[in-house]
């Protein structure tokens, strides 16, 4: 189970460029996210929301505005390698690019590297324990860790992604459009099992994604980000029943649809 | 104004060049002087010259060796800048002179050998694609597996054995012509006998080319080839050939499309053989008799001609940052996305 | 030619099959595929990554690679007229007439090098012998017609000069400006936005209507299908579970297959749900004794 913890962003922003082709990728925001928080993103591109999850976990700086993780700045978590270690550890990052994986290794050993890292667990048979354990809750045939990236389906390869997130015990989960390549009969699994996971060890959950079924499943609260901006924020219930700002009402109606029936024809 | 961003990509290439060979010829400055040993002593000893005072005096002055680095430094630029590299200690010539008046028929030869040996990657490369016959295709590509393991020299020997000293078709390799000096006006021989209407000169020489530079082609176009094969596959399997024929263009046009789509990589490999192609010609040159800077630099190690040899460094390596040029100018111009500034997304 | 006995028929396959040669064995990717479209239809091919779905497509368009794929077929007709579908030998295929493809990204698709006119010109100027004039006004009149401002200066620009939605359209311009039988559309939307899926399909779906087009999508996405498309073809493992209209698809007399996939589509209602539908569990529950 994880500890509790507290991300704060102050006024954070992201500029790119100078002078006429300057863009504001995400203009200031306030957010504060915990363990309990399950945090649906939604927007469609160019509307900032992976920017601002590559900020929360470092890999992009922001213009102004600050990033608190557990007291400490973003910056200061990255300024030194023991601290990185750790803050790499406590806040994971799942992308939808699986061409992550090193294709010369199996899957196995790629799942464990975080544990060796930043957890500095270098016992074999402790090393397998928990790859096992989490295989077993992600689904997966354990059998399969022998196998290289490429000898798995897609669908497989992701869950594999998420089990080297997970498999260090993060106390916060950011998933940056993990379902998107995925074949919609196959995304259902993906996300009960991110979900499930999430619940039982208590982790923070933020979840990104441009597709909106997928997000008002996993999340409790939703963020609708467009061009940079938070339109519209609040309980996903509240959101879907009834949306009060436009773009969130046009997103809501566009995928509404019951059973077999069509939209144009 | 936009004219100047339009074509702002060649403009600064070139206006770069004589910075670039500025920085070259200040580094081989002080590389020259970093090798061990005194130059000026081997010199008079080369040359069983009594070591003196004097004559060590005198032979630093020549070789632009006296006085502080720094001077020296001071008075190569100087030098460079009116284009006065100082004389050969061999013939006494100004060493401009000495490169000059041979670099143009080595450039010669290795433009031929070049030319020939990107003519048969062409023509490989459309054979490969034209037609899908199993054997053709396999032995285009185990002749491209050949690339940098045959040197030119072997295959020239081997040419010179077959084709003169058995079967006699050739004539011996005994320089471009039978007799007689060789015309100059602009220094490249073919052009000169051309010019000066030396038929029977520029006959010979056409026909004293044959084996050189079959065998410069043959050595070369396995490396061209790989290149081109390899860009040919690439670009068959991408979506792009794909579309073209799903949309209904026509074949001659597809199949330019890939050509052109695969060249790039091949022009690159130009560009960075240039270099080794130069030391190639000095073994052709040598071997055929042909005069050219091979000789040159030849004669400039053998009797520690400094002057000479480090002109020679200078100006052969200018060369090939201009033929590297050239070979990147080509490249960005058949691909708009190689010129700098320009985004490779939309933009 | 023959003339076509069925004048309104886009295409029609009747038991083609697929089987690509991996260590000298031939492995079926798609088997006895039955279908056919007439000119005003439009056809969803819906399958997950393994189906045989591109697999069909890219042997309809007749761009299966050379040496390695083995198909057969007891009738293939496109526009009415027997056609050829079987594996070509050359290295660079040649094309099928009446059939145009697009394809997921457009940036991939037009050549990087070309100007948009001249990628026009080596569609257009195939056939008779046409004046240059002629060509580019045809060219420009087919940006006009996909909605892009000022085509006279985006015959000169190049693909990357572009932006993304400008090149989408462009490629379905390029796919169009044959006039053919059947465009087929691999993956149009999976990499778009909800909101530019919609433009790009409604586009799609004007002009094909208006040039008597069927279309042909293949995707992996059921809801496409629901909102675009009045027929479906549900492919599994390569062979045909249902091929019907789009508004049946819930029906019970759909396989069981059919029917888990319509379930497993994620919906905006579900973010009730603590847990949603997944194929594996929704067919071992509609496999244990009938619906």
């Amino acid at each position: 189970m994880a500890e509790s913890f507290e991300l704060v962003l102050s006024g954070v922003r992201k500029d790119y460029g100078r002078g006429s082709t300057a863009l504001t990728a995400v203009q200031p925001l306030d957010l504060r996210v915990t363990e309990e928080s399950e945090l649906g993103i939604i927007g469609e591109s160019g509307s900032g929301k992976s920017t601002l999850s590559r900020m929360i976990v470092g890999l992009e700086h922001p213009t102004s505005g600050e990033i608190v993780f557990d007291g400490r700045s973003v910056k200061e978590w990255l300024s030194t390698r023991r601290s990185r270690l750790e803050f790499r550890q406590q806040v994971q990052y799942v992308a939808q690019d699986t061409t992550s994986f090193d294709p010369r290794k199996t899957l196995g050993e790629a799942v464990a590297v975080p544990l060796r890292f930043l957890r500095g667990i270098t016992d074999r048979d402790e090393i397998r324990d928990r790859l096992d354990a989490i295989a077993e809750e992600l689904a997966l045939d354990p059998a399969m860790y022998e196998r290289l990236p490429h000898q798995v389906s897609g669908g497989q390869r992701q869950r594999f992604a998420l089990a080297r997130s997970l498999v260090v015990e993060p106390r916060l989960l950011l998933c940056d459009e993990v379902v998107s390549a995925l074949d919609v009969s196959v995304q259902g699994t993906v996300l009960n099992l991110i979900k499930g996971f999430v619940q039982r060890h208590r982790m923070g959950l933020m979840f990104v994604a441009h597709g909106l079924p997928a997000v008002t499943f996993i999340s409790r609260e939703l963020l609708v980000m467009k061009r940079g901006e938070v339109v519209e924020s609040g309980p996903v219930r509240d959101l879907v029943e009834s949306p009060q700002h436009p773009y969130t009402r046009e997103l809501m109606n566009a995928y509404d649809l019951d059973d077999g029936r069509k939209e144009l024809s | 104004m936009n004219w100047w961003r339009g074509n702002r990509w060649w403009l600064v290439r070139i206006l770069r060049l004589p910075l670039d060979v500025f920085v070259f010829a200040t580094i081989a400055f002080f590389l020259i002087r970093l090798l061990p040993g005194d130059p000026v002593v081997v010199s008079l000893a080369s040359r069983n010259e009594p070591v003196t005072p004097e004559s060590v005096a005198a032979l630093e002055a020549q070789m632009g060796l006296d006085g502080s680095i720094w001077s020296q430094l001071l008075r190569f630029w100087g030098g460079m800048f009116q284009g006065d590299f100082g004389a050969s200690l061999v013939s006494g010539a100004p060493v401009t002179q000495e490169v000059f008046s041979r670099l143009p028929s080595t450039v010669e030869l290795i433009l031929l050998g070049l030319g020939a040996a990107f003519v048969a990657t062409i023509v490989l490369g459309f054979l490969y694609t034209r037609f899908s016959n199993r054997a053709l295709r396999k032995s285009i590509q185990v002749y491209s597996s050949f690339a940098t393991t045959v040197p030119v020299f072997v295959i020239a020997v081997f040419a010179l054995l077959l084709l003169y000293v058995k079967l006699g078709w050739l004539p011996a390799p005994l320089g471009r012509v039978s007799s007689g000096v060789l015309p100059v006006v602009t220094g490249f021989p073919l052009l000169d006998e051309a010019i000066t209407g030396n038929w029977r000169m520029l006959g010979e020489t056409l026909v004293r080319y044959i084996m050189p530079v079959l065998a410069m082609m043959l050595a070369y176009t396995p490396n061209l080839l790989t290149q081109y094969l390899g860009g040919l596959d690439r670009e068959i399997a991408q979506t792009t050939t794909r579309f073209q024929v799903a949309s209904g263009a026509k074949r001659g046009w597809i199949f330019f499309s890939v050509f052109r789509r695969s060249l790039s990589s091949v022009v690159v490999v130009f560009g960075l053989f240039f270099g080794s192609l130069i030391g190639g010609a000095v073994t052709i040159e040598n071997l055929f008799g042909f005069g050219g800077i091979g000789q040159l630099g030849v004669r400039s190690v053998e009797s520690i001609d400094f002057p000479t040899l480090q002109g020679f460094l200078i100006i052969v390596v200018a060369f090939c940052l201009i033929a590297m040029l050239v070979v990147d100018l080509v490249n960005m111009w058949l691909d708009p996305r190689r010129r700098p500034g320009v985004a490779a997304e939309g933009n | 030619m023959s003339t076509a006995t069925r004048p309104d028929e886009a295409i029609a396959v009747r038991d083609f099959s697929i089987s690509y040669r991996v260590d000298g064995e031939l492995v079926p990717a798609v088997s006895d595929v039955t279908f056919s479209l007439s000119r005003s239809e439009r056809l969803a091919v819906v399958g997950e990554s393994g189906s045989g779905k591109t697999t069909l497509a890219t042997a309809i368009a007749g761009l299966l690679p050379h040496g390695v794929a083995h198909v057969e077929y007891a009738d293939a007709r496109i526009a009415g007229r027997d056609v050829d579908l079987r594996v070509g030998h050359r290295v660079i295929p040649i094309s099928q007439l009446g059939v145009s493809m697009i394809f997921q990204d457009a940036m991939t698709s037009l050549d990087p090098v070309a100007s948009i006119g001249h990628q026009f010109r080596t569609v257009l100027a195939s056939g008779e012998r046409r004046s240059r004039r002629d060509v580019r006004g045809e060219a420009a009149h087919w940006i006009d017609r996909v909605g892009i401002p000022r085509p006279e200066r985006v015959l000169g620009l190049r693909p990357y000069e572009l932006s993304g939605g400008m090149r989408q359209r462009v490629m379905i311009a390029l796919a169009m400006c044959s006039k053919p039988a059947v465009l087929i559309a691999d993956e149009p939307t999976s990499a778009l936005d909800v909101a530019v899926s919609q433009r790009i399909m409604s586009l799609i779906l004007e002009l094909t209507a208006e040039l008597g087009t069927a279309v042909i999508a293949i995707t992996h996405d059921i809801d496409l299908a629901q909102r675009y498309l009045d027929r479906t073809l549900v492919l599994h493992q390569g062979i045909v579970q249902d091929f019907c209209a789009t508004d049946g698809l819930s029906a019970p007399e759909r396989s069981a297959y059919t029917r888990a996939l319509v379930k497993c589509v994620p919906r905006l209602r579900d973010f009730d749900r603590t847990s949603l539908p997944t194929l594996a569990a929704t067919m071992r529950g509609t496999g244990m004794g009938g619906a």
